[in-house]
């Protein structure tokens, strides 16, 4: 189902055996790794591979969810004290079969890694030395205040909770007066990426699918369990997949019914959309009930030259661009399958334009699926961890919310004036940075560039697990809690918001939420008694909307491509370290 | 179309939809039908034949996951013939499944100790849970972990490499539990609510110890009757200290009372207890009584003067607290065993001139542990083997002056499968020697049976042809029902993890009967083994594994010995522990615990041996970094392709 065909039956009768395919060793297969052959032996006879004994001995468990992917989906790891064995998938709501994700099964072992920071690191003669919580909130607030407020900026990533989301830019906004808010993990990359869980296809439907689009070239590595779904409706349910691709040689290519070779994503979208409109193909019914802007956007597309989009977008020929166009516009049950990691936001901007044209959201089995690089990626943008966008994914530029947040915050003012943090970076005019969970040094695709930015900062203050690139550069380390150990919610790339429990007591002193609840007090704002009450605070701030109001889709001109994407594994240390390990091992294999 | 339909199931009438299995229909109506090669993400394969039903009206039975429901089906999941069919076709799967569900060190401990899995806790570190695991089992791992006489080691594959020794596996027993004893988080089980129940455990040794800990934790009150003024049995009073240190034996009985346990002193049975007085006030009472009485030489003169037997010997140094003063003495130590060994190496302690132990078979032969006689001659100890006494000598004051002796030699095997001494004729020769110490086996003393017949009345307590207590062999049961024994006093003198392993046997059927539940002991479970195959041989494991040698335990020099320190001294570090798990082969399967082969194997009591005949042998493929490939283990259900 996972379409590798890594093993098979050699021989037959009693000289029968289970084996890679065609004899071969299995690192010399198509073998992905995702390791959906040990979920299904009911025996020893497919097992992890492991680098500890693993006993057996009887284990605890923990409920979660895997934190490598932006799908929600619930898995269990395995313990015994705190020394983690195994995980598994659990049937649960987003996880119906009770699979799991490659990175998730075998990328556990950091849980057990003992260099683990436990206590605040201040950096003295470039030498850390571990300090108290008291003397490290002490350094945050002397720097805060010492500098005009504008030159200290925010960072949180999207391994997160959404309660650390939003403490961390309420810290920021109202507490140190700054509107410098951001991740970088979706930094410089535009603000494309905010309507795409909208509306889409949940992945239980993904099996209803009459024809499947996948868009993108490493999909089957990058989301392994939605790769499954889908060649398991193929197999099982032999729904033809085609695949939009810009490289010739993905794996992916010889697992698919038909592959679309393209050199620009960004351009071929829009000529499909331009072919459709020119050609009048639009489902103008679903338009005028459910869009806005429409024809602005019509007008400004037609305004572009169709050969030159053609041309650029690299399509053998029109007649196959056409085709494309009309299958995924006339096919019933057509989904449209991508992630971020490999298109631009501009990209998605376009494709949620197509969806719109075509008709094809918010209904059973048709429209896109969309995919985020890491677990708590909705959150940042639903949290408002970015310049523009307050809690709910509200406009910063409107009065109206900027009031709301004053009343509830208890505040006089906030700032409203909107400067992206990224220029200001790599412009020089920040003095502090405060990153929680988020390793920009360790992930940078050109790493010497984000060098420079953090060489001309004053102080740089990290939070994290594990001592990253980042908190090498940085003057005071944080000890940061993992999710079981604090308990809080994510919101997965369907905007499903999905609340976990504490789990194992933390022996850190003070866990994360509650180093930001300490800061809330040091910078005279109220905290919070428990984390539900945050959430609470978030659905309060919510944009009320008229009773059985049909939410409406905005169709987004867009007059460039806008790939930036400057950090990889989601900008988190975890990701790349399993991401590393696993290009490592299958390297090695490879030689 | 129809979008119900009416099937009878069991004997039920339920509504089943259109297009579902046989499988699926029982599965929402909560029966449970085993299967194997039935994955609910995938479709239907019918390879493994386990979860076949009864359908009404056909011959055959029909594999459930791909047989669809039609309307009137009268389909039954459970009755004897299904039943047979299952167990059938799990006998087949598992006669071609070349693998070991447990390891042999844990096959072979008496008491079950999960050694794999100690092992796995303390290559992590976690010593506590390395106790806790091993303490479900086995409540005094410290002094186990000294004087086990470990045939979990004579088991233990790494015998099979060219290096030629098992892993040390007390060693690490050993070290975990001395950490374990002085750690701030020591391991201290969980006990239930009180069931108000009360238990007479008579004697304080291994077995009564055991018996407590298991039972106390079950809520129900146990009061040890102990004959002696200190707690540990044979430990204390058999056991010298330079083996086994008297504070660790303290330390562990008072992990036995500080759950609830009470220990009371020098209450004898029979004679300062009377069993009127427990049955008034006990809801059951546990037997643990050892064999206390030491055998003799059993030849002319052995009623001399400084004729001891052996255990009398260590016992009444351990009670006095006086050593005897050997100088310049020659002590004789018959018997080739444990005691034996105690015998000789405390003489050699207490400063006698010259130890000989007298054996009448060759070094070979000598059921004592390889690493005391090694250790007992690096202390001077010299050996007389193929040797038996057929006299002992009086001086005219009736104490001993010599011992006279004949050379023997081996003759054809005996029922033992040891070769049988037979004596040379005219070999006679003696040996001068001042005491002589008999290590050649103990009697159970059963002194109380008229106390307790006299007020028993559900039963009578009664001994067996070879003067131990007699007791269903399963249950540990006594004539009398609310009566149980366990250790030496059922099976004559034994080692200390026998005693164990019965306390847990005698502890589950007490607690049954407390509880008034059917007095039966645990069913089987079912386990392969690749012994059931065919025998492994240093082939198997030779070029397959890394060479490492055994750390050895470091001991006292051999000229710091006279005195009772403890010899063995414990590894040193973390470092060596962990350097001597990695020794580990991990026989075990990793899937114990998950494996559904194991678990419809043991609910259908599948055997492994029914179809004898050809299997099939694989090299296990460990060559991906995530995924390890077993053949031996699988049964081509496919689901590992198909998915």
């Amino acid at each position: 189902m996972v379409g590798a065909n890594a093993l098979g039956l050699i021989n037959r009768g009693f000289e029968t055996y289970v084996a890679p395919s065609m004899g071969k060793s299995l690192d010399e297969t198509p073998c992905e790794s995702c390791g959906m052959c040990i979920s299904a032996c009911p025996t020893g006879a497919i097992t992890e591979n492991v680098s500890f004994k693993p006993g057996p001995v009887k284990l605890d468990t923990i409920k979660t969810i895997d934190t490598y992917g932006s799908e929600g989906f619930e898995i269990n790891l395995h313990h015994k004290a705190g020394f983690f064995m195994r995980a598994t998938g659990r049937e649960s709501e987003f996880n119906k079969d009770g699979n799991i994700s490659r990175q998730a099964k075998f990328g556990y072992q950091y849980l057990n890694d003992p260099s683990r920071i436990m206590k605040p690191l201040l950096k003295k003669n470039n030498k850390f030395e571990e300090i108290e919580f008291e003397q490290a909130y002490d350094i945050i607030v002397d720097r805060v205040k010492g500098v005009n407020p504008f030159e200290n900026a925010f960072f949180a990533g999207a391994r997160l909770t959404n309660e650390e989301l939003y403490m961390i830019q309420k810290l920021a906004r109202a507490g140190a007066k700054t509107n410098n808010v951001n991740t970088f993990h979706y930094m410089g990359r535009g603000i494309g990426y905010g309507q795409n869980s909208m509306a889409n296809v949940p992945f239980n439907d993904i099996r209803k699918a009459s024809r499947i689009f996948i868009m993108g070239s490493t999909l089957h590595m990058d989301h392994p369990l939605v790769n499954h779904m889908i060649f398991s409706a193929r197999n099982r349910f032999k729904v033809p997949v085609e695949l939009v691709t810009s490289n010739e040689d993905s794996d992916l290519n010889h697992k698919v019914d038909k592959v679309h070779g393209v050199k620009s994503y960004y351009d071929f979208i829009k000529a499909v959309n331009y072919f459709l409109l020119s050609s009048g193909l639009q489902n103008q019914m679903f338009i005028n009930d459910r869009s806005i802007d429409f024809e602005t956007y019509k007008s400004q597309l037609m305004e572009e030259d169709f050969d030159e989009l053609f041309e650029k977008s690299g399509v053998c020929c029109i007649d196959e661009l056409a085709q494309f166009a009309k299958d995924f516009n006339n096919e019933t049950n057509a989904i449209l399958i991508f992630s971020e990691k490999e298109l631009s936001s501009n990209v998605c901007f376009e494709l949620f334009n197509l969806a719109v044209i075509t008709g094809k959201l918010g209904k059973t089995a048709q429209g896109l699926v969309s995919l985020k690089e890491k677990n708590n990626s909705q959150g940042i943008i639903d949290m408002g961890v970015c310049h523009k966008i307050a809690p709910g994914f509200q406009p910063w530029d409107d009065p109206q919310v900027v009031e709301k947040l004053k009343t509830k915050w208890k505040v006089d003012d906030i700032p409203t004036e909107i400067v992206s943090p990224y220029k200001l970076l790599i412009n020089h005019k920040l003095k502090n940075i405060f990153i929680f969970g988020e390793d920009p040094m360790g992930c940078a695709i050109k790493p010497d560039e984000v060098k420079g930015w953090f060489e001309h900062l004053d102080f740089i203050m990290v939070q994290d697990y594990f001592m990253t690139e980042t908190a090498k550069m940085a003057d005071l380390i944080m000890p940061a809690s993992l999710p079981f150990e604090i308990g809080g919610s994510f919101t997965n790339t369907q905007k499903n918001i999905q609340k976990f429990d504490k789990d194992i007591d933390s022996a850190m002193e003070r866990t994360s939420p509650q180093q930001l609840d300490d800061l809330m007090i040091k910078f005279g704002l109220k905290n919070y008694h428990d984390l539900d009450e945050i959430l609470w605070e978030v659905f309060t701030l919510l944009p009320q909307s008229g009773a059985g109001g049909m939410q409406k889709f905005k169709l987004h001109y867009t007059g460039h491509e806008n790939y930036n994407r400057m950090f990889n594994h989601g900008c988190d240390i975890v990701n790349k370290r399993f991401g590393d390990e696993f290009e490592q091992n299958l390297k090695v294999r490879k030689q | 179309m129809n979008d119900s339909l009416n099937i009878l199931l069991n004997g039920k009438i339920v509504v089943g939809k259109p297009g579902e299995t046989i499988l699926e229909l029982a599965k929402r109506h909560g029966y449970h039908i085993p299967t194997l090669c039935n994955d609910p993400r995938l479709e239907p394969y019918s390879s493994c034949y386990v979860c076949v039903v009864e359908v009404e009206g056909l011959r055959g039975l029909l594999p459930s996951c791909s047989t669809k429901i039609i309307e009137g089906m009268k389909i039954d999941t459970e009755t004897n013939r299904v039943r047979k069919a299952r167990k059938a076709a799990l006998d087949l799967l598992v006669s071609n499944h070349y693998a070991d569900c447990v390891a042999p060190c844990k096959e072979t401990c008496p008491a079950g100790v999960d050694v794999q899995g100690y092992i796995s806790l303390i290559e992590k570190g976690l010593y506590n849970e390395a106790i806790g695991l091993i303490k479900e089992v086995n409540p005094l791992p410290a002094i186990c972990g000294r004087v086990c006489v470990r045939p979990c080691e004579a088991a233990c594959r790494r015998n099979q490499l060219d290096e030629g020794t098992g892993v040390g596996i007390d060693y690490l027993k050993r070290f975990a539990a001395d950490i374990d004893l002085e750690s701030k988080t020591r391991y201290i089980p969980k006990v239930a609510d009180p069931t108000g129940k009360k238990i007479a455990i008579i004697g304080a040794g291994p077995g009564g110890l055991s018996c407590a800990y298991f039972l106390q934790q079950k809520g129900h009150q146990c009061d040890i009757y102990e004959a002696s003024p200190l707690a540990g049995g044979w430990l204390r009073y058999g056991i010298p200290e330079y083996r086994l240190p008297n504070d660790i034996i303290q330390k562990e009985v008072d992990a036995v009372t500080e759950l609830g346990t009470r220990i009371f002193y020098n209450r004898k049975l029979g004679e300062s207890l009377n069993y009127f007085e427990l049955k008034e006030r006990y809801d059951s009472v546990i037997l643990t009584i050892g064999s206390q009485r030491g055998t003799l030489i059993g030849c002319e003169g052995d009623d001399a003067e400084n004729v001891f037997s052996g255990i009398d010997f260590l016992r009444n140094m351990e009670i006095t607290g006086q050593r005897y003063n050997f100088e310049g003495k020659t002590v004789a130590v018959v018997g080739g065993g444990n005691t034996a060994m105690d015998c000789c190496r405390t003489s050699k302690r207490c400063n006698a001139d010259k130890v000989y132990v007298i054996y009448r078979r060759t070094e070979n032969e000598m059921p004592a542990n390889p690493i005391e006689i090694h250790e007992s001659k690096l202390e001077g100890v010299e050996y007389l083997f193929l040797t038996n006494p057929t006299r002992v000598n009086k001086k005219e004051d009736g104490s001993v002056k010599s011992i006279t002796c004949l050379k023997m030699e081996l003759g054809a095997a005996d029922s033992s499968g040891r070769r049988r001494p037979i004596p040379i004729e005219g070999s006679a020769f003696d040996l001068e020697v001042d005491y002589i110490l008999a290590a050649i086996g103990q009697k159970t003393v059963v002194n109380f049976l008229d106390n307790v017949n006299q007020y028993a009345d559900n039963g009578e307590l009664k001994t067996n042809r070879w003067g131990d207590i007699d007791c269903d062999k399963y249950t540990l049961q006594t004539g009398i029902p609310s009566m149980f024994a366990a250790g030496d006093g059922v099976s004559g003198p034994a080692t200390i993890i026998e005693a164990i392993a019965q306390a847990k046997v005698a502890s589950l059927s007490c607690h049954q009967y407390l509880m008034a539940l059917p007095v039966k002991p645990l069913s089987k479970e079912f386990i392969s083994r690749k012994d059931n195959f065919r025998k492994l041989e240093k082939s198997d494991f030779v070029e397959r594994y890394q060479q490492q040698l055994r750390k050895e335990m470091p001991t006292l020099d051999a000229d710091q010995r006279i005195n009772f320190n403890e010899v063995e001294l414990g590894y040193e570090n973390e470092k060596i522990a962990l350097s001597e798990t990695q020794r580990c082969l991990e026989c075990g399967c990793t899937e114990y615990f998950s494996c559904d082969l194991k678990k419809y194997c043991t609910e259908y009591d599948a055997s492994q041996g029914k179809y004898n005949g050809d299997f099939k042998e694989y090299e296990v493929d460990f060559s991906h970094p995530y995924i390890e490939i077993d053949n031996n283990k699988c049964i081509l259900c496919s689901r590992c392709i198909r998915i």
